[in-house]
Order: C-alpha cells, then sequence, then structure tokens
C-alpha cells in the first residue's frame, strides 16, 4: 500500500517548517503569561497588543522599568515614572463635601413676539464646536 | 487507524521504506524550489504601481474614511505605498483597523480618479470634459468669487462639506467668514449632530458623547449600529472584547433596534422593537426604575434638574421627569407602542438599575434617528443614563475633550463682507422656524430651487455629494443645474460633481498634511496626517487649494488665511501645543492619555455638566428638564405662551409617533412594510467611489457582493410567496426599485431592510460588470425628506413600502 500524495506533502511541510524552526537563532521570550498571572492583569494592560507580545503600554513600560513588581502601577503613577508631566490638578476632580445649592427657579416665560435674533444667537452657539 | 493498519501490515515496512525515501527527496524538492522561486521573475503589469525595490519604510499617518480617525501605519516601499495597519501606539486604534482603512490602498490607486482639474465644455451633466491647469481652474475659480464679492453678492456662496477634520474645519468657516458668506452647511443634520446637540440641551455640553465600555457592566444600545456604524466604533469594538473577557466581570450589551445588525449579532441579547419608538422604550425602563425605587434621590436631588415637580420664579408648578415619565409610561402602553413585552422590559430595566455603571447608548451615526422624533427620543434615552449617575463616572458617559489651540489671529474684515455675512442662511438654520440647528443640509436643494430667501450663485462641495446623500427624488440635481457656478472637490466622478462646471480634485487622505483631533478616547489628542506618498496624480489638498484661493482673492481673504501652505497653517495652530515636532511625526499622534473623571459637585464637574450653556444656568445641574428648551422655545414659540402644559411637554424627553407611521389609513393599507436603511461596516461615507474588496464582503450577514438587497423575515415573505433570492421590486409612495430577496429571521415582521452605500454609478468596469454602470441600488431614491421643526434634522427613515415580485 502506498502512502498518499497528500501526507508525504503535509509531512514535508512540517519537517521544512522544523529545520527553519531549528535554524534561526534562538529568540529571548519577553512578555508571559506568568506574568498575568503574577499581576492579575490581563495582557492588554502592559501591551498594545490585547494578546499580549509586541509594543508595551505606558502601564507596561514603567513596570518593567520598577523591575516587574507585584502590582502594575496605574496610568498616572505610571506616566510620572516616565517622566510625563499631566496638565492636570487631580484635586479638581474629587468632591470636597460642601453644602450644595438648590437650583435657581427657573425663569423666563415665554414672549409674545418671536425673538430672531436669539434664534440666530442659538444657530451660532450650536455651531460653536471645537472638534471635528 | 490508519497508523495502526500501516504498522501492522507486513508490506508496510517497504513501503515505509520508500515512502522515506520520497519525502526527503520531496523536502529537498521543496527547498530546491524556494531557492527557484526567489529568482522567478513575476510577471506584472506596466502601470507604475507596482513597488520596485528601494527604500522601505513605515510612514504613520490618520485614516479618512469614517470619523474615528485611526492612526495607521503605512509600508512603503520604494515610493509605493503597499501595506496598511493600525498605529500600535493611537490612543484609540491600539494597533488595529478595519477593512475599510486596509482596503484604502485601492483608493489611492483607484482607476477611477479624477487625474487632474477638469471643466465641464457642455451642458452640467453631459460628461463633456475639458482637463485644465491649477493655474487656469484658480484662476475661473478666484474670478467668480471675485466678481460676486464686488458686487456684494458674497452671502450667494455657499459651501456644503461633509467630514472636515482638524484644522480644515476651521479653514474652511474662516474662508467662507472672511469672504463674506454665512452659508457653510455641514451634514450634520443627516442624524451625525443630534447626539451633540442632546448633550447640549441636557447636560449642557457641546461634545459627542464617549461611553466608557471599558468600566460599563451594562449597556443597552438604542438604535444605534455601535459595533458597525457608529461614530467611534473602532474604539467600541476594542472595548467590548476588555468588557467581555479583559477584566473579572463580564459586563453584558443589549442592542435594541427593529434589525440585528452586526451590534445585535455580538451583542448578548438583541430586541427587537418597532421602528421609531425607542423613546418610549426608554422611558418605559425609567417607569420601572422609579417604581421601583432603584435611583439615587440625593444624586438626582443634588446634580439634576426638573426630576420632581417644581415650581417656577412666578410660583407656577411645572411638571418634571418623574411624573411625566409614571402618568405617560406604564408598561402595557409602552408595549403597545413599541412591541416589546412588558417582562422584557421590566427586565431591562431592573437589569439596568442594578448593574451599574450602566450606560444607555443614543446614535451618533446617520439614519439611525431620522423619524421625525429625534429629538426627545435622544433625551429620552440620555435621560437614563442621569437616572443611574452614569454621568462622567467610570463606566459612564464621558465628555470629548479637544486640545485647546486658543483663538484663530484676528484679521481685518471689510464692509463688503460684513455686509454679507448678516444675511440669512441659506438652509434656514437659525431662523425661529429652526432655531436648534447648525445646519440643514437636506433643505439646500428645496431652497436653491425657491430662490429662498435669495438666489444662490455659487456652490461649493467638499466632501459632500448631496444628490446621492439627500432622498429628495433628483430636487438636488435641478439645483445644482440651476446654481450657475457649482465646483466641486470630489476625487471621483461622484453623482453630484457629475453636474459641476468644475472640479478641482482633491488628494486622497494618504497624500496630505493635515490633522484629526482625536474622539473617543474621552482625553484630548491629535493624530497627525502626512502624506505617506508622493501624489499619485494631478491633485491637491483642498486646503492648499483654499489657501492659494485667498491669496488670489487677497482683501481680507489674504488677511486671515495668510499661510503659505496647509501644513504650515497646522503647524503653527498646533505649536500652542508645544509639541516635539519629531517625535509627534514619528509616534503619528499626539494626546493628554489619561481621561480623569469628574466627581459630581467637584471643579471639574463644572467642566462636563453644564460648561456650554447659553440661557440655562451653569450650574453643574443635568437637565431633565431642559431649561435652555424653555428659554428657546420661550423665544420662538409664542403660541406655548397659552398652553404652559404643551411647554412644559415640549422642554422634557417624551415619546411622539414616527413621522412614517402617521398618515392616512389608505397609505398604509397599499404600502404595508416600514423601509429602514442603516450604514454598514463596508460603507465608507468619506469615499464616494468603489472600494473592490469591500465590495466582495459587502453583506456580511447576507453574503451579498458588488450589489444590493433587501432583508425580509422569512415570515413575512413566506406569506408574500417570496423565496431567498428572488428578483422583488420595492416600491414607495416616491419610487421603486429592483434587487433581490434575503430572508433573515433577524429583523421585525413589518419591517425591512436595505443597506446604505450602494448604488453608485461608476465609470470603471470592474471585472464583474462588463458595461459601465451602477454597482447596487440607492435606497435613498425610495425616500423623500422633510426637516423636523426645532431641530432641523432629516426625516426620511423609515419610509412605507410595498413588495411585490419582478
Amino acid at each position: 500500500m502506498k502512502m498518499k500524495p497528500a501526507p508525504i506533502l503535509i509531512f514535508s511541510l512540517c519537517l521544512a517548517a522544523l529545520l527553519l524552526a531549528l535554524a534561526l537563532p534562538g529568540r529571548q521570550v519577553l512578555a508571559l503569561p506568568e506574568y498575568s498571572s503574577q499581576t492579575g492583569e490581563p495582557c492588554a494592560t502592559c501591551h498594545a497588543s490585547p494578546s499580549g507580545g509586541g509594543v508595551r503600554t505606558p502601564r507596561g513600560q514603567a513596570w518593567v522599568a520598577q523591575s516587574k513588581p507585584g502590582e502594575v502601577p496605574d496610568l498616572v503613577t505610571a506616566l510620572d515614572a516616565l517622566g510625563v508631566t499631566l496638565d492636570v490638578n487631580e484635586a479638581d476632580y474629587v468632591l470636597v463635601p460642601e453644602t450644595i445649592d438648590p437650583p435657581s427657579p427657573l425663569t423666563g416665560m415665554p414672549a409674545s413676539e418671536i425673538s430672531s435674533s436669539i434664534s440666530l444667537e442659538v444657530q451660532r452657539w450650536i455651531a460653536d464646536f471645537g472638534g471635528n | 487507524m490508519e497508523k495502526q493498519q500501516l504498522e501492522s501490515h507486513p508490506e508496510n515496512s517497504a513501503t515505509g521504506r520508500r515512502s522515506f525515501l520520497k519525502l526527503a527527496a520531496a523536502t529537498g524538492t521543496l527547498g530546491a524550489a524556494a531557492l527557484v522561486l526567489k529568482q522567478v521573475q513575476i510577471p506584472r503589469l506596466d502601470t507604475g504601481l507596482v513597488a520596485e525595490p528601494g527604500e522601505e519604510k513605515i510612514v504613520k499617518t490618520a485614516c479618512g474614511l469614517c470619523p474615528c480617525g485611526c492612526g495607521l501605519d503605512v509600508r512603503v516601499v520604494g515610493g509605493k505605498a503597499v501595506k496598511i495597519e493600525g498605529n500600535p501606539l493611537h490612543p484609540l486604534n491600539q494597533g488595529v483597523c478595519c477593512l475599510r482603512a486596509q482596503a484604502s490602498l485601492e483608493i489611492l490607486y483607484s482607476p477611477e480618479r479624477i487625474e487632474h482639474p477638469r471643466r465641464q465644455l457642455g451642458e452640467r451633466g453631459s460628461g463633456d470634459w475639458e482637463e485644465i491647469s491649477w493655474d487656469e481652474a484658480l484662476s475661473i475659480v478666484a474670478g467668480k468669487l471675485g466678481e460676486l464679492r464686488a458686487a456684494g453678492q458674497a452671502h450667494s456662496v455657499a459651501f456644503l462639506h461633509g467630514e472636515l477634520r482638524g484644522q480644515m474645519r476651521g479653514l474652511v468657516e474662516r474662508f467662507m467668514q472672511a469672504y463674506g458668506s454665512p452659508n457653510v452647511i455641514s451634514q450634520d443634520s443627516l442624524g451625525e449632530g443630534l447626539a451633540r446637540l442632546t448633550m447640549l440641551l441636557t447636560q449642557g455640553v457641546n461634545a459627542y458623547p464617549v461611553y466608557d465600555l471599558n468600566n460599563a457592566n451594562y449597556v443597552v444600545a438604542f438604535g444605534s449600529n455601535l459595533l458597525e456604524s457608529s461614530r467611534h466604533v473602532i474604539g467600541y469594538l476594542g472595548s467590548l472584547a476588555f468588557m467581555r473577557r479583559g477584566r473579572p466581570q463580564r459586563g453584558k450589551l443589549v442592542s435594541v433596534h427593529p434589525r440585528m445588525a452586526l451590534t445585535g449579532v455580538k451583542a448578548d441579547e438583541w430586541v427587537p422593537i418597532r421602528p421609531g419608538t425607542y423613546a418610549a422604550l426608554a422611558l418605559g425602563m425609567a417607569n420601572v426604575i422609579i417604581n421601583s425605587g432603584l435611583y439615587d434621590a440625593e444624586y438626582l436631588q443634588d446634580f439634576t434638574f426638573g426630576f420632581d415637580d417644581f415650581e417656577d420664579e412666578n410660583g407656577q408648578t411645572h411638571k418634571g421627569f418623574k411624573s411625566l415619565v409614571l402618568e405617560g409610561y406604564p408598561l402595557e402602553r409602552v408595549s403597545d407602542i413599541t412591541g416589546v413585552t412588558t417582562d422584557v422590559i421590566a427586565r431591562l430595566a431592573g437589569e439596568f438599575a442594578t448593574n451599574r455603571p450602566a450606560l444607555a447608548v443614543m446614535p451618533t451615526e446617520p439614519a439611525e434617528l431620522n423619524a421625525g422624533n429625534s429629538l426627545y427620543t435622544a433625551m429620552a434615552i440620555h435621560a437614563l443614563n442621569a437616572l443611574v449617575g452614569s454621568l462622567d463616572g467610570k463606566g459612564g458617559v464621558l465628555v470629548q475633550r479637544f486640545p485647546d489651540l486658543g483663538e484663530w489671529p484676528l484679521y481685518n474684515a471689510d464692509l463688503l463682507g460684513n455686509e454679507s455675512i448678516a444675511q440669512p442662511r441659506l438652509d434656514g438654520a437659525g431662523s425661529p422656524q429652526i432655531p436648534l440647528a447648525g445646519s440643514v443640509y437636506q433643505e439646500v436643494a428645496r431652497r436653491i430651487l425657491a430662490e429662498d430667501p435669495y438666489p444662490i450663485n455659487a456652490l461649493f462641495l467638499l466632501n459632500a455629494n448631496p444628490v446621492y446623500e439627500v432622498p429628495n427624488q433628483g430636487e438636488v440635481s435641478q439645483a445644482l443645474l440651476k446654481v450657475p457656478f457649482v465646483v466641486s472637490f470630489a476625487s471621483t466622478l461622484d453623482e453630484s460633481a457629475a453636474h459641476a462646471d468644475l472640479i478641482l480634485p482633491a488628494s486622497t487622505f494618504l497624500e496630505i498634511w493635515g490633522d484629526d483631533f482625536i474622539e473617543g478616547t474621552g482625553f484630548a489628542g491629535v493624530t497627525l496626517r502626512q502624506p505617506v506618498v508622493e501624489p499619485v496624480h494631478d491633485t491637491a489638498n483642498p486646503g492648499d487649494v483654499l489657501l492659494l484661493l485667498a491669496g488670489r482673492l487677497g482683501g481680507p481673504l489674504a488677511d486671515a488665511l495668510p499661510w503659505s501652505d496647509y501644513q504650515m497653517l497646522v503647524r503653527e495652530r498646533l505649536s500652542a501645543l508645544d509639541l516635539d515636532w519629531d517625535k509627534f511625526l514619528a509616534n503619528g499622534n499626539w494626546s493628554e492619555m489619561v481621561y480623569f473623571n469628574a466627581a459630581p459637585g467637584s471643579k471639574a464637574w463644572e467642566q462636563v455638566v453644564g460648561r456650554d450653556r447659553l440661557s440655562a444656568p451653569k450650574d453643574g445641574r443635568f437637565d431633565f428638564y431642559s431649561r435652555e428648551l424653555h428659554a428657546i422655545l420661550g423665544a420662538t414659540r409664542p403660541e406655548l405662551s397659552a398652553d404652559p402644559a404643551a411647554l412644559d411637554l415640549a422642554c422634557l424627553p417624551h415619546f411622539q409617533a414616527p413621522t412614517a407611521l402617521e398618515g392616512d389609513l389608505n397609505q398604509s393599507v397599499e404600502f404595508p412594510f416600514l423601509l429602514i436603511s442603516q450604514g454598514l461596516l463596508m460603507h465608507s461615507r468619506s469615499w464616494q467611489g468603489i472600494i473592490p474588496t469591500l465590495q466582495e464582503c459587502y453583506g456580511l450577514q447576507t453574503f451579498v457582493r458588488w450589489n444590493s438587497w433587501v432583508e425580509i423575515n422569512p415570515e413575512t415573505a413566506a406569506e408574500l410567496g417570496l423565496d431567498d433570492h428572488d428578483e422583488v421590486w420595492v416600491e414607495s409612495p416616491f419610487g421603486k426599485l429592483k434587487t433581490q430577496v434575503r430572508l433573515y429571521p433577524g429583523i421585525y415582521p413589518n419591517v425591512v431592510f436595505m443597506p446604505q452605500g450602494q448604488g453608485h454609478f461608476t465609470q470603471v468596469a470592474w471585472g464583474r460588470h462588463s458595461e459601465l454602470g451602477q454597482i447596487g441600488v440607492n435606497a435613498n431614491t425610495l425616500m423623500r425628506s422633510t426637516t423636523e421643526p426645532l431641530t432641523g434634522q432629516a426625516i426620511f427613515n423609515p419610509v412605507r413600502v410595498k413588495i411585490s415580485k419582478a
């Protein structure tokens, strides 16, 4: 009984691939699933690619720079460690307990005549958009 | 099994030896073949487009095919772009890009491109073109513009545009302002501007909403094709993957839509609903949440306005959101309106309120909320976010920030320009009838034909193809023919450019300098657009063309736009960011990288709630009852003064019947189906030509290629005696089209669907069509747009149709 051509081809390709793999110089593995287990973070925390490997995110860069501790620094800490200065006062984003004023009562009742100037002002207000 | 048989058979040992020898020979042959193949000269076409060996580099730029503006890495070999991938350093797409971007080399090297400026010699639309030089083309345009301006007719020049990125929006507006025309008209009224308007009237910020799917636990997309055609689709695709698998708690996505689009396919649950009834469902869910006490009363009291009934300064009582919802939207009524069963509504509401952070997503793409009730529908959807405290928190609605580049430099305007620019707008935006519109794109043709408010003498089209895009039954073509001078910046001979006097062909986004504000991340950023190759044809960046025209026109235009080219303009404007230009070039973008969520009541909270209000107080309160609307309606709708209840309703989110569901009974009998249309992943509104790779997979769910189709529920088709792939006529009161049936269970029974983006005429035989002609059909020709009062949003989707075998 002769072997069919297809298995021969598959075997040949596998053999060629094996030889090729053996011929390639050894490379250090730089991204490991163990790191994910160690830190409890998904690969995408440290790598641009969600499946890991390749370009590192700022959090990943900072983690490596800090000799791979048990926790990956948060983004703000990471950027700080990488020398990136954020032009933000974090205190502005936190509520300082104080009395909340009640809303001012609704003012302005419907006018008796249509105001063209107001509708034009509204159009400019809506069109005044700083984005794309 | 086969292996065991081989080993046990006595003859196989010999066969095995023979096989081994064959294998060894085959392996050797493979290696030799590989060496031979390396030396084989592959025959190639002598088009000049095949990359020659030469310098190889990766050039970073920004995609221009949809509003995502993804960062791209373009591999260039020997001066030819050969491959496109996502830029891993870009904060939105993070190394991925969709098929549109991957296929955009087919745009760069498209045989459909217009290669030189051209002038139409015969009657417009005749196709009798003459190629001319840029110098001659610019002389013609500058001459015409100068002539009109000198005659005090600057306002009679209109500029219609589609998506303008980065500095282009400012440049176009500044050009027209210095020239003296108020008529810069965008496509916002086709649907895309609605989300921004809703944010402004409720939350008080003039910004697109960004939904923080990364941190949300429960997401309901109302009518939005979030994962296929929304404004920030590529960001949401990545976030959805993270929401599902990248964190310990898996989030849930629910798609509410008459059709199970790709968003519905990828969602955890698809809730089929009658077209145009999202507001009723959102308010029904609010009813359950309020009735069940699943809201934070203290949060609503401190940071919102109009949840409870309230008294105004005169002591008059006004209805609040709570009363409106409890009185008007009991489950049974909502179920009758929407077709969604009461138990599903109650379950959705319960899950939404108890799995926070939860998000109610409104569409940011055209054609999803064009049923005639757009504003109050979007307000109702967004009110759910306030109800569960999802404003600017993690997993909530973020406010897209943009870099602060400062004001454009002052220039010396002149009397001619100032007088002209004070004229009313061509599209009616800003009139008391349509006070809430920035632009009313679909009204332009009608008003040009009626010479309302004045005759239009010149029209510019940039990223705009109104003949194709606006469902107006040929009115746009007639309007273009009526305008004495039409200039198009089209890259291909699209349906509108065919009616132009002049075409100043735009370079593709891969050939020009520019910038692109990053959207979809929340934090501010800019993506650089730089030429990846030399222009393939004799085309130009429209930004450069406008600067050259300004120079030729002189006066206030030259003063307002003194830059020698668009690259200089971009660089000077971005200098406000104090960027390291070399790093910017190398990374392809700059961003703030972090979105800081503002705690309610914090100093930063004022930047995300109330910041941009005009008349309403900037008091950090989300308006269930829109105080801005109250002020605007007060000034523009005096009739409401006699009816306080009507005024209250006009300031609160509520359900209005879609225009297509109103009308006379006879029409609904004759045209029993509701046709909806929506953009698909394979459709780019920024390119009006054919992209072969996208055509090859146009109907991802229906497997239709290089063609259109109509999706029909199998039960409906059985009642009509239709089978899959049958040729049918789809007929509305406004027109009829022939196309093929695709049976699709994922569509509401009396609803049918046709895709957008097909039906373009092409001058190139693509190998699939022996004759020059049309690829698929344009569903817009079955529709006829009207205009929503107040907002100016177009009404055209859904439309009533009937279907019969062809």
